[in-house]
């Protein structure tokens, strides 16, 4: 299996191309005000490149005020080859359909899944009345499928050339991967951190005080928090502007990946999971190959 | 940049209202609302609904009624067709619904998922095609493709700044709509899970809330990554919930956006009703350049008068203005219902230099 290691910070890539992985993905998945300059991404590539490690662009959603910064990240990435950019904003991929050499990449937030819910599992027993969507089920099984389990969908995608596809570590899930794999899509299980709500009003930021998005210090790279609701009996994770759902990878369902023919895995960089420095980034990539 | 529009050429946003029934559809029109949106069961499949069917008209000749109603009055009747996710054992059903919406003479689907899309367009419905928030357009680049895509309307996300807004419209030929009151997300409305599969004590863990109770007002208790709790109490940590834009009228009107829009499907029809009727009248004012009556009226408002809510809304000054629960503000304001500290950053540091730990 190849291993992607995926970070938004400079220097923890420069840690990570001194690791084994296979590739770099260089970016924010989720803030649009974590978008670096253009020397940033431009130093990034060039590490990256020298490294001999293959390099992957990550965008987040983008609002109109960010998008404008955008462009020149990948009129840049652009003249250096065939690059993949992942792409979590219909506006992204609008841009990339007109530069020739951009591969894009469908990122998590552009496929809807329901098992993302920050409850976990779909409640047994009998349905209240009061109980909303999936609740109502007739089919636990739906639970686990997700918007590329659609004909109709995949058809999309591939008029939009989007052969890669970014999918959770939702080891339940995984059944309903395999058709996708058999249809000729490539997918990048990422592991540990199931993100169960996004948004552009970071909570962390509000929580931190910061004054605005512009003057924001980033204190996400340093602090994530651990929310507790006692009566739920639940435990997220806060970083940034996005609440996670933390899932430990087990060695049964990374064989299950394997099976289904899998064969890209990210590590995401992050205080939740402290995989922050080279040693850390090796530890976890030698528990995955053996 | 392309500049499709004319900064001047704006139009009255026509004003959106949702209902659930007929006896709804009839009190909004009259109210002033000029277009109606509303959601239908899908047979065999209503347990997918996101808001339940208490939130839909009840049936197609019940829609078929309202649609005919409507157009009488020369009002047009949109039916949201936006389940968050579709699969592929759910596509007859959904083919089957939207022709029986079709049937009942609706003027268009407001569709929230790109794979919905393509089963819409391979049954060759000649019908204008609305994108919902599901779809989080929050830029132009977006909103064009999906205009290319063959959406008439794109439904913009909540979080963008008005300035943001206004740009959008000045650089798309598509109708751009925003929502204005009701129920407004803390999170991306598309990618937001809170909503899926509610646990069994989750009515018990909302009691806890006051007021609007959506999921991301939930209380959490902090802890740093070293399982330090953070004394500030169990307080609902997520909650950029939002309410209402009346104060921002004035502005909002000036963005050229084709369509104001209100959430609230599952409200009483008391506040689909009133919210339609207050808007209608805010905003006929304002058009007539009647700024001193808006303001006026404006303060009535606030001090709680002729506005119903959903039932448990104390006042629009409390829980609205008090804890500044505004569409399109900066995106970092926080409005944590008190004693929520603003500066919980500062607090935090200090309780970590003397040690305290709980």
């Amino acid at each position: 299996m190849k291993i992607f290691v995926q970070t938004d910070n400079f220097n923890t890539l420069n840690e990570a191309v001194k690791t084994d992985c296979d590739g770099i993905r260089f970016g924010p998945e989720f803030c649009e005000f974590k978008v670096s300059s253009l020397g940033i991404l431009e130093k990034a590539y060039e590490v990256t490149n020298a490294a001999a490690k293959e390099f992957t662009y990550v965008t987040p959603r983008l609002s109109e005020t960010a998008i404008k910064k955008i462009g020149p990240h990948l009129d840049f990435l652009n003249k250096q080859g065939k690059i993949s950019v992942v792409v979590n904003d219909l506006g992204v991929l609008s841009i990339i359909e007109q530069r020739s050499n951009l591969k894009p990449h469908f990122g998590r937030q552009l496929i809807y899944v329901p098992a993302r819910s920050p409850w976990d599992k779909v409640p047994s027993g009998t349905l209240e009345a009061s109980t909303k969507f999936l609740e109502r089920r007739k089919n636990v099984g739906l639970f686990y499928q997700t918007s590329l389990n659609h004909e109709p969908m995949l058809k999309f995608l591939k008029e939009h050339k989007v052969k890669d596809l970014d999918v959770d570590w939702i080891p339940d899930g995984f059944q309903h991967l395999g058709s996708l794999v058999k249809n000729g899509f490539n997918l990048f299980v990422i592991l540990h951190l199931v993100p169960a709500a996004i948004t552009r009003r970071c909570h962390t930021a509000r929580f931190l005080d910061e004054e605005s998005p512009e003057k924001c210090r980033r204190p996400c790279d340093e602090h994530s928090f651990l929310l507790k609701n006692t009566i739920l009996g639940i435990d997220l994770f806060l970083s940034g502007n996005v609440v996670f759902r933390l899932v430990q990878p087990s060695e049964k369902d990374i064989d299950k990946l394997r099976r289904i023919g899998i064969k890209e895995l990210v590590i995401t960089t992050n205080p939740i999971t402290r995989i922050d420095g080279r040693e850390r980034i090796d530890e976890v990539m030698k528990r995955l190959k053996t | 940049m392309l500049m499709s529009r004319n900064k001047d050429d704006r139009s009255m946003p026509k004003l959106l209202a949702p209902i659930k029934s007929f006896e709804g559809a009839v009190k909004v029109i009259r109210a002033g609302a000029d277009e109606l949106y509303c959601d239908s069961p899908i047979p065999g499949m209503d347990f997918v609904l996101y808001r339940g069917p208490e939130a839909c008209v009840s049936t197609y000749d019940e829609l078929g009624e309202i649609v005919k109603y409507a157009h009488d009055n020369n009002v047009k009747v949109y039916i949201t067709a936006n389940l968050p996710f579709i699969i592929d054992s759910f596509e007859n059903k959904m083919k089957k619904h939207l022709r029986s919406c079709l049937d009942a003479g609706v003027d268009a689907f407001i569709v929230g998922n790109l794979g919905l899309l393509s089963t819409i367009k391979s049954m060759n419905a000649d019908i204008p095609l609305h994108a919902s928030t599901y779809l989080t357009s929050m830029n132009h680049e977006a909103v064009n493709f999906l205009e290319r895509l063959g959406f008439n309307r794109i439904t913009l996300e909540r979080q963008l700044t008005i300035k943001e807004i206004s740009e959008i419209v000045l650089n798309t030929r598509a109708e751009i709509e925003i929502l204005i009151h009701g129920g407004g997300c803390s999170n991306f409305n598309g990618g937001c899970y809170f909503h899926f599969a509610y646990p069994e004590k989750m009515a018990t863990a909302l009691m806890m809330t006051d007021g609007l109770n959506p999921p991301c007002r939930l209380h959490f208790d902090v802890y740093d990554l070293n399982n330090e709790r953070i004394n500030l109490g169990n307080f609902p940590i997520l909650d950029a919930f939002e309410f209402c834009s009346l104060c921002k009228l004035p502005e909002l009107m000036q963005t050229g956006v084709t369509g104001f829009k209100f959430a609230g499907r599952e409200c009483p029809i008391a506040f689909q009703e009133s919210s339609t009727r207050i808007y209608r009248e805010l905003m006929d004012l304002i058009a007539r350049g009647e700024l001193g009556l808006f303001k006026e009226k404006l303060d009535s408002l606030k001090n709680g008068d002729f506005i119903a809510l959903p039932p448990q809304i104390a006042t629009l000054r409390e829980l609205v203005c008090e804890q500044k629960r505004c569409f399109y503000f900066s995106h970092f304001h926080a409005p944590y219902k008190i004693p929520i500290s603003w500066h919980a950053w500062t607090k935090f540091q200090l309780q970590k230099q003397v040690g305290v730990k709980h």
